[in-house]
């Protein structure tokens, strides 16, 4: 009995000790996963405060936070799911485009085609008859998808490119399908494709497709997530996004 | 409402169900009858599958059924398609998923017959073989049943290992379940209310008809 | 002729010899754990022992030196388990068919004549659950001989059915074997129904056969006292043989008893003897008689129980620290000499009836 007592005095003291702990809570698109560690990094030498990140798809962390998940911020990787939350009444202040993010089209080493911005390659491989499967993210919903869709419009292969299509879940799921033996290329995060672990298991080109990063805050957000917003907008962490991949516009608040 | 994810979803699962006739009655034999060293651990090997995250038995499957894989590359050989992403290879894998839904109904029903009664029947003149088909076999028959259609359900329901290795390729690996969480995902709720609700009654029929039948199916098990 | 011999330490001891003659019934008796189930188990081929020899009507079903051992269906047995084993999903017909050759013409028939013989014409359609225990031991027979077996082998058939039944059944086993030309091996616990039934008697104790013999001799002088305990022999004692006054005598506490025979045991060795509680004569208060003048002896009676007919009187006898002596009577006897417990009554032991055996 006694045992129980302490049992429960140390569960309730962690509760308290957490909600005292103050961490800035961030909802953020899974295509930040290389850039905002660092980002969170050099604002936490900065202010002292904690940041606490959880990565998803955009649609899920929307819909979540339709359902009153407990975030603060909320940075997605396209427009329309931040729209859907200003619809709700869910945010607080203006929508910002603090940065773009580039679409790659990569090809494992075991695959043969040799990639042109253009889709030459793709193009030349569905008329000889000899093209794998190619993955993209679920076009449905996930902003990367979207993306590659419009790419392969622009090309004029998107009808004849559909029996050849993975579908993945999300922007993570794209880079896993592309480095399978039964598939060709992928549309994958340029962000992603940059980074050591995909770029040497194979090849990639950066494609003339841009996503416009949006970020809102959420009603309730406390003044520590407003400074993290502005942080990211501010000259001092545009070079740690264009080290990632990411295009910052000029229009930037000091 | 996507009839054609309805309509894989539904092959998918009767095909494994069907695959599994055999292959589940096979093992559950040889785990009834043998008392054979190793038989734990191909126990637990059948029953994994029904503890394991499909995100781990999806991971093994990704890897085991990649073109460079033996199973890939002989797949590839044989049908000049890779195993990975395809109708065949989620077929493949539904067996495994579901195996344990098979193979433990069945064993239960071939345990509960006597072994008298086998051995009555070999003192009466009939081979292994025959006892098994004119015996055990009728008298083990609601087991098989259930097991059927309960690896059916199960099958129908998989959602984890499709998504890990299906590649939601429409009229080949998207299944009702993958297109009910894209309708989500897209906020298309409309679609994935009515697609989910069929899946729903469709469970609801079949495991009630399960456990009707059992309960209406004289007990004439044990002489 | 079915001649049995069996070998084996592991998993359970097995020393068994026993035979059967064709149109003979053998009961194996023993107690429960004894090794009669396995023994017919083994015979049947459900089991094999390490080593040993089996052999039936000239055909060898197992020789563990030249590596035979032919499965249940080659050896041709009919087997009735203790529980029946009956088919629960074939009528009556259905399970009496499944045994008969495929090649048999007139199946139908075939499966009449044998629900005749059992004395169940006309129940073919019936499941085994709508039956009683005695139909469905009538069945599992009926089965059993639908395989026109060599041997037939019985497994506490009747211990699963009530009293009044199981008389029914003994006489209809009795009448059923006499036109049945093949070795019968009927294992029961019950020496009564082995004694009723049995041309021979078989006694197994832990494995090992101890006598086989026919019912009264291994019932009643039973070759040493193991035998003797387990065919429950009431009045065992412990004695020697002496000389006295240049006769052969039984020395047995201070008595000396007249023996009809030795049975070739030899004098001042530790010995048993035992008396069928049927063959010790009372005197009588009211028709003395001669045979009072053979090993008499005084009692005081203990105990009286009288069950159908038969009294068993339990008497204490003088001088013996107070050995409990059996001695059964008519009940008319016992009513006619009045005799109560705690009466004093003096018997005689009939010298030839007095079985000499050692341990």
């Amino acid at each position: 009995m006694r045992c129980c007592k302490y049992v429960i005095a140390l569960l309730l003291s962690c509760c308290i000790f957490q909600a005292q702990a103050n961490e800035i809570r961030i909802a953020a698109a899974a295509n930040l996963r290389y850039v905002l560690p660092e980002l969170v990094e050099r604002f936490q030498d900065l202010t002292g405060d904690q940041v606490s990140v959880t990565y998803a798809a955009s649609g899920t962390l929307t819909t979540q936070i339709l359902h009153g998940a407990p975030f603060e911020l909320f940075l997605s990787a396209n427009s329309d799911y931040i729209q859907r939350l200003v619809k709700a009444a869910l945010t607080e202040g203006k929508v910002i485009n603090y940065a773009q993010a580039q679409l790659a089209l990569f090809s494992s080493h075991q695959s043969k085609l040799v990639l042109d911005d253009s889709l030459d390659c793709l193009k030349v491989a569905l008329e000889h008859g000899n093209l794998k499967k190619v993955a993209i993210a679920n076009p449905r919903h996930a902003p990367y998808g979207q993306a590659a869709e419009k790419v392969l419009r622009n090309a004029g292969i998107w009808k004849q490119i559909q029996p050849h299509l993975l579908i993945a879940e999300n922007a993570s799921q794209v880079a896993q399908f592309s480095l399978s033996t039964a598939a060709d290329a992928g549309f994958v995060p340029y962000a992603h494709v940059i980074q050591p672990q995909l770029s040497s298991l194979g090849r990639f080109i950066k494609l003339d497709a841009v996503l416009q990063q949006q970020a809102v805050l959420l009603r309730g957000a406390s003044q520590q997530a407003r400074h993290f917003l502005t942080f990211i907008q501010t000259i001092d962490v545009i070079d740690i996004f264009t080290k990632h991949g990411f295009i910052v516009s000029a229009e930037v608040k000091k | 409402m996507d009839w054609q994810a309805f309509e894989v979803s539904i092959k998918l699962a009767l095909l494994t169900s069907v695959s599994l006739f055999p292959i589940g009655l096979g093992l559950a034999y040889l785990l009834s009858k043998y008392n054979f060293m190793g038989r734990g651990v191909l126990e637990a090997m059948i029953t994994l599958p029904l503890v394991l995250p499909p995100t781990v038995l999806g991971y093994f499957l990704l890897v085991g059924m990649d073109n460079n894989s033996f199973l890939g590359s002989l797949f590839v050989s044989l049908t000049g398609h890779s195993l990975a992403f395809s109708f065949v290879g989620l077929w493949f894998a539904s067996i495994i998923y579901s195996l344990p839904f098979a193979v433990q109904p069945m064993l239960r029903s071939l345990e509960q017959v006597a072994p008298e009664i086998r051995e009555a029947a070999w003192c009466s003149g009939l081979s292994k073989w025959k006892t098994f088909f004119k015996i055990e076999l009728p008298l083990a028959w609601p087991g098989i049943i259930t097991a059927m259609v309960l690896s059916f359900s199960h099958t129908l329901g998989e959602f984890g290992v499709v998504l890990m290795i299906g590649g939601n390729i429409a009229g080949e690996t998207r299944t009702l379940s993958i297109a009910i969480y894209d309708s989500v995902l897209a906020f298309e709720h409309q679609q994935a209310q009515s697609m989910s609700l069929i899946l729903l009654a469709i469970a609801l029929v079949t495991i009630s008809l399960v456990y009707t039948f059992n309960r209406f199916h004289p007990s004439v098990v044990r002489s | 002729m079915l001649q049995i011999s069996l070998q084996q330490t592991r998993p359970s001891t097995l020393e068994v010899e026993l035979s059967c003659q064709s149109g003979e019934l053998l009961a194996l008796v023993g107690p429960s754990g004894a090794g009669k189930s396995t023994v017919l188990r083994c015979i049947a081929g459900l089991q094999s022992p390490k080593l040993g020899q089996i052999q039936c009507k000239n055909q060898i079903w197992f020789d563990d030196k030249s590596s035979i051992n032919q499965t249940p269906q080659q050896r041709r047995v009919g087997m009735v388990f203790q529980n029946y084993a009956l088919f629960p999903h074939l009528t009556v017909a259905g399970n009496i068919q499944l045994a008969l050759d495929h090649n048999k013409q007139h199946t139908q028939q075939c499966v009449d004549t044998l629900l005749a013989q059992v004395h169940l014409g006309g129940l073919g359609q019936r499941y085994p659950h709508q039956l009683s225990g005695g139909q469905q031991q009538r069945v599992a027979l009926a089965r059993a001989l639908a395989r026109s077996p060599k041997a037939l082998l019985l497994d506490e058939p009747f211990s699963a059915v009530d009293r009044v039944t199981r008389r029914k059944l003994y006489l209809e086993l009795n009448t059923l074997r006499r036109g049945l030309d093949m070795p019968i091996i009927l294992v029961t616990h019950d020496l009564d129904e082995a004694a009723m039934l049995a041309d021979n008697i078989c006694v197994i104790h832990q494995g090992k056969t101890l006598q086989q013999g026919k019912p009264a001799q291994v019932l009643y002088k039973p070759d040493n006292a193991a035998v003797a305990r387990q065919v429950d022999v009431r009045n065992l004692f412990k004695a020697k043989l002496v000389e006295h006054d240049g006769q052969v005598k039984l020395s047995w506490h201070d008595y000396l008893f007249e023996v009809g025979s030795t049975n070739g045991l030899s004098l001042n060795q530790d010995l048993y003897w035992t008396l069928s509680p049927s063959k010790i004569l009372l005197h009588q208060r009211v028709r003395p008689s001669h045979g009072e003048h053979e090993n008499p002896l005084t009692a005081v009676i203990n105990d009286m129980v009288t069950l159908r007919g038969i009294t068993t009187i339990l008497m204490l006898v003088d001088e013996t620290d107070n050995t409990v002596l059996q001695m059964d009577l008519p009940e008319h006897v016992a009513m006619r000499n009045q005799l109560k417990i705690g009466e004093m009554i003096t018997v005689s032991l009939l010298s030839e009836e007095i079985h000499l055996m050692k341990e």
